[in-house]
C-alpha cells in the first residue's frame, strides 16, 4: 500500500506537495546553503528544486525516498547554479599538499592536533572552523569533498553530478582531503596558541 | 619506504586497496616513523571531522520561502 504522501505527490496534489515542502525545506536549505555561498542562492536552489520536483512528479517511482529523490534534485540544481556562474580560474591544490624533501620525508614535522579536536573547543566552534577550511579549498575539489563526504552521494553518483569519471572523484576526494588537513592543521594550531 | 612513497599510497589505504606487497612496508614504516604516525592519525580525524559538518547547522528556514515555493506550485498546477 503506497503511502499517502507519496501517491499525493505523484498526483500532483498542492496539499501533498505543501505538506513535503513544509517537512524537507529546512534540510534542503542546509544542503544548499553549503554547497553555494549566498544565502539568495541556496534559497534559489531549493525553490527551483521543488518546482523540477513537481515538473517531474511522474518520474518518481518511490524506489527511493521522498527525501532521497529531493535531495539529489537540490544538490543537482546547486551545481547548476555554480556551473552557470562566469568563474575565474580556480586556485591551484599543490600549496596544500604535503612536501617532501629530496630523501623522500616530509619537509615539516607534524605537531599532533589537540587529542581530540573538539576537546580544546567547543563542538560548534569546530564545525565552524571546519566549514570555514572547505571553504577554502578550491572549488573543484570543495565540491567533490561535499558531495561525497557530507551529501554522501556514491562514488558513481557524485562522478555523474560533476560530469567527471569515477577515478577522477576518487582523486579528488583524497586530495580535498589532504588539503583540508592543511588547512585545519594551520587552524587548530592557530586554536591551541590562543587558549 | 619513504614517506612520500607511504604518502603516495594514502588513498588506496584507507580505502583497503593496498596492493598485497605494499601492505606490510606500509605498517612498518608507521610503526617506524612517528611523524607519518601524527599525518596518518589528522588526516583519518580530516575524514571525520568532514563528515561531521551537517551535524551541527541550524536548520532555520524563513516562511517567506516556504509561502513562495508553495505558491510556486500552487501556480504551476
Amino acid at each position: 500500500m503506497e503511502d499517502p504522501l507519496v501517491q499525493g505527490v505523484r498526483s500532483g496534489d498542492p496539499a501533498a506537495f505543501e505538506t513535503l515542502i513544509r517537512q524537507q525545506t529546512p534540510r534542503l536549505l542546509a544542503v544548499a546553503r553549503r554547497i553555494l555561498k549566498t544565502e539568495d542562492d541556496a534559497r534559489e536552489a531549493v525553490h527551483q528544486g521543488f518546482i523540477s520536483a513537481f515538473k517531474s512528479r511522474a518520474q518518481f517511482e518511490g524506489q527511493s525516498q521522498l527525501s532521497t529523490w529531493l535531495h539529489r534534485i537540490v544538490v543537482n540544481k546547486a551545481l547548476d547554479m555554480i556551473r552557470a556562474r562566469q568563474r575565474r580560474p580556480e586556485d591551484s591544490i599543490e600549496d596544500l599538499l604535503p612536501r617532501f624533501l629530496p630523501n623522500g620525508s616530509h619537509n615539516q614535522r607534524f605537531i599532533t592536533w589537540p587529542s581530540n579536536a573538539e576537546e580544546a573547543i567547543d563542538r560548534e566552534r569546530t564545525g565552524a572552523i571546519v566549514h570555514e577550511a572547505i571553504d577554502e579549498l578550491p572549488e573543484s575539489f570543495r565540491l567533490v569533498l561535499l558531495l561525497r563526504d557530507i551529501e554522501e552521494l556514491s562514488t558513481e553518483e557524485a562522478a555523474q553530478a560533476i560530469g567527471i569519471t569515477p577515478n577522477a572523484v576518487k582523486l579528488r576526494l583524497h586530495r580535498a582531503r589532504l588539503a583540508l588537513r592543511t588547512l585545519l592543521s594551520e587552524r587548530f594550531q592557530l586554536q591551541g596558541a590562543a587558549s | 619506504m619513504t614517506c612520500r612513497e607511504l604518502s603516495d599510497f594514502l588513498r588506496e589505504y584507507f580505502s583497503d586497496e593496498l596492493p598485497p606487497g605494499v601492505s606490510t612496508e606500509f605498517e612498518m614504516h608507521i610503526e617506524h616513523c612517528g611523524n607519518c604516525g601524527v599525518f596518518l592519525a589528522q588526516y583519518r580525524e580530516t575524514i571525520a571531522l568532514g563528515k561531521s559538518v551537517g551535524q551541527h547547522e541550524a536548520l532555520d528556514v524563513p516562511e517567506e520561502l516556504i509561502t513562495a515555493i508553495v505558491q510556486s506550485i500552487r501556480s504551476a498546477g
